[in-house]
């Protein structure tokens, strides 16, 4: 029963846990949707950034190979002579190379058989020697194009780019040569140093590789010149995902290069999902707290709300098993009683003077027997109510003693006093008479009829001591540590009684200050003693009292 | 008249019932204070009433001591409190008479009805 709530408690508590749990778990998921979301603006983002930049430098470039400017001499207006070190041709070139931002873009005249007739910037020797880059023939035929970056430069021991563009005899007739514009590759290349300011990051890198995957330019300089790191050579455009690298990769379709983008996962997605991690993490952190602290707080209520009903139940139980207990105790001498009675007047006749005498004997010990325990009932409700007024005096216990042994009509025990002759305490004479009747009465319930009861008066230290000793079976130390208890009773099989005479006696002598308590006697059966405090001989004697009289109280006799 | 056996297990009850049934011209062979001596005492002397209480502190009950020690010739009263449907059915199933504590006519009647 009692295990059957727990489980139904712990369900329950745990049932809100557990929805707490799934709420958290909820918030999780909506977190890490957020951060999913996030992640993929973020990609957009990054992507449409290169896009962007993809379509400036193509919008740069692309119109460079379909410009006209330089086609034909510049100076004169007049075709390019395409003569080997022809004069005017060379003064033209030094001005369109004048006319660059920078001094690393040289110019190079190419007549139609790939031959270097012109040009600035050039290598000792260049002049008379055949262009060796790949490409250059698209262009002879006709075709304006960004030649791959190449070593066998004209201008410059460096790798170089070249943006090469067809000459044509009359500006649209047959191929008679070609402008090559050579740029060199390095880390500091105008273009590498242009390229420079996007980085925004410690990881981030920005690069432009032409066609063949070489590094044109880079924020990483020491990649220019080089094959570009494998996961920017990926060949679809997009946003791409490399282990602890992202990528965005931009193809630029004009000039045939591709704009990529990489930087470490950690790094690009740390601004989003540190502050996500955090609040996930507190959330989940709260979560568990909270479904914790409701799972206790849930339970410990319903154990504190189960024990009070079981407690409840108690209570209940006890009135019932007193009512029962009680009907049925009252109604025993009740019964005796009257059954003597009408016994003797059936029997009138029958009965000799002894035997009439011995029948209203035991009528009258039953009478005595009902009106005790209603007394004892009686009291139990005004102890418990507070209500059992006590009017001290001074009081003999030896005389209190000696009275409820005389009160005590033919006894089927021995009863014996012994001790001191006097033992004068402060008390309330009848209470204390009535805690010697049930201890008497007790004694006599739980031992065999015609054996001894002791009851022994001294003195220890400044109390007053009174035991009460019987030959019955005795109790278990368990059984003795309930004896005071409301409806503790004996196991002797004929004891019977409401459990309430010791716990009435306890009350009283609470009540005096005083202690009682039960122990097994040297030689079997039961010791009961209480104690009092002791009035000086001094004291005593004139038996008169001004102490506090709540009700009047009658003088031991 | 007849030979009775007493068994309850308050002495007051027995004193009662060892008189009037004295008086009643009844022969009280012997009384006890438990089942297990009122099954020992009922084999030994064969009693023709057992009047007996239901509840006797630790060990057989009123009605359990019946079960054990009925037979032909043997009549049972159970003098108790405690009359209930239960105890009543299980009475009238081992052929046990029932009266209640304080009706001491009715007992009389119980322990005299011989054929």
């Amino acid at each position: 029963m009692a295990t059957a709530s727990n489980r139904r408690d712990r369900l329950i508590a745990t049932s809100a846990a557990v929805v707490v749990v799934v709420l958290a778990a909820s918030v999780v998921v909506t977190v890490l949707t957020a951060e999913r979301n996030g992640r993929k603006a973020l990609e957009d983002l990054q992507l449409a950034q290169m896009q962007q930049l993809g379509r400036v430098l193509d919008g740069a470039l692309g119109p460079a190979l379909t410009s006209k400017v330089g086609l034909t001499n510049p100076l004169t207006r007049q075709p390019w002579t395409l003569a080997p070190n022809d004069a005017s041709d060379a003064a033209a070139l030094n001005a369109l190379q004048s006319s660059q931002p920078t001094a690393r873009t040289g110019y190079v005249l190419v007549d139609a058989s790939g031959v270097v007739v012109n040009g600035t910037l050039l290598q000792p020797g260049a002049i008379g020697s055949r262009v060796d880059r790949p490409g250059l023939s698209g262009v002879l035929a006709g075709n304006a194009a960004v030649l791959p970056t190449s070593d066998k430069s004209l201008t410059t021991p460096l790798p170089t780019i070249a943006i090469a563009r067809p000459i044509r005899a009359n500006g649209d007739g047959p191929v008679v040569g070609a402008l090559l514009q050579e740029s060199d590759v390095a880390a500091d290349s105008q273009f590498t140093k242009l390229l420079a300011g996007f980085r925004r990051a410690n990881t981030d890198e920005y690069s432009f590789l032409d066609v063949n995957g070489i590094v044109v330019a880079s924020t990483n300089p020491t990649t220019v010149g080089h094959e570009a790191a494998p996961i920017l050579l990926d060949p679809t455009a997009g946003f791409h995902r490399h282990g602890g690298d992202v990528t965005a990769i931009v193809d630029l379709p004009t000039i045939g290069w591709t704009a990529g983008y990489r930087q470490t996962t950690s790094e690009f997605e740390g601004n989003l999902t540190g502050p996500l991690r955090s609040a996930l993490v507190l959330l989940t952190i709260a979560a568990l707290i909270g479904g914790l602290l409701t799972f206790f707080a849930l339970l410990s209520r319903l154990r504190a709300a189960r024990r009070e009903q079981a407690r409840l139940a108690a209570i209940n139980d006890a009135r019932e098993e007193f009512i029962s207990i009680v009907s049925h105790e009252l109604r025993t001498p009740a019964t005796g009683q009257l059954g003597f009675l009408q016994t003797l007047l059936d029997h009138w006749e029958d009965l000799d003077d002894n035997r009439r005498r011995e029948t209203v004997r035991q009528a009258y010990a039953n009478a005595r027997r009902l009106h005790a325990l209603s007394r004892d009932v009686l009291d139990t409700a005004s102890v418990e109510a507070g209500e059992l007024p006590y009017a001290f005096e001074v009081v003999d216990l030896r005389a209190a003693a000696q009275s409820a042994i005389d009160a005590i009509p033919n006894p089927d025990h021995e009863l014996a006093i012994d001790g001191v002759d006097a033992l004068p305490v402060r008390a309330d004479p009848e209470r204390i008479q009535q805690v010697l009747a049930n201890l008497l009465d007790n004694a006599m319930k739980n031992s065999p009829s015609g054996t001894r009861i002791d009851v022994v008066l001294d003195v220890s230290g400044d109390d007053a001591r009174v035991r009460v000793s019987d030959r019955g079976a005795g109790l278990t130390e368990d059984e003795l540590g309930r004896v005071f208890e409301k409806f503790s009773r004996g196991r002797y099989t004929t004891v019977t009684g409401t459990g309430l005479g010791l716990y009435i006696c306890r009350m009283i002598i609470d009540a005096h200050g005083g202690r009682i308590w039960a122990e097994t006697r040297d030689g079997g059966g039961m010791t009961v003693t209480f104690t009092l405090a002791r009035v000086s001989d001094a004291a005593d004697g004139d038996g008169t009292d001004t102490d506090e009289v709540p009700l009047a109280g009658t003088a031991t006799p | 008249m007849s030979r009775v056996l007493v068994v309850d297990n308050d002495v007051a009850v027995i004193n009662l019932l060892v008189l009037d049934l004295d008086l009643e011209g009844h022969e009280v062979l012997a009384t006890a204070l438990d089942g297990d001596e009122a099954v020992r005492l009922c084999d030994d002397l064969r009693p023709e009433v057992l009047v007996i209480d239901l509840r006797l502190g630790p060990g057989l009950d009123g009605l359990e001591v019946a079960g054990q020690v009925r037979k032909p010739g043997l009549r049972i009263v159970l003098h108790t409190n405690y009359v209930n449907r239960e105890v009543l059915q299980r009475a009238r199933s081992l052929d046990v008479v029932v009266v209640e504590k304080g009706n001491l006519n009715a007992l009389r009647r119980a322990v005299a009805s011989d054929a």
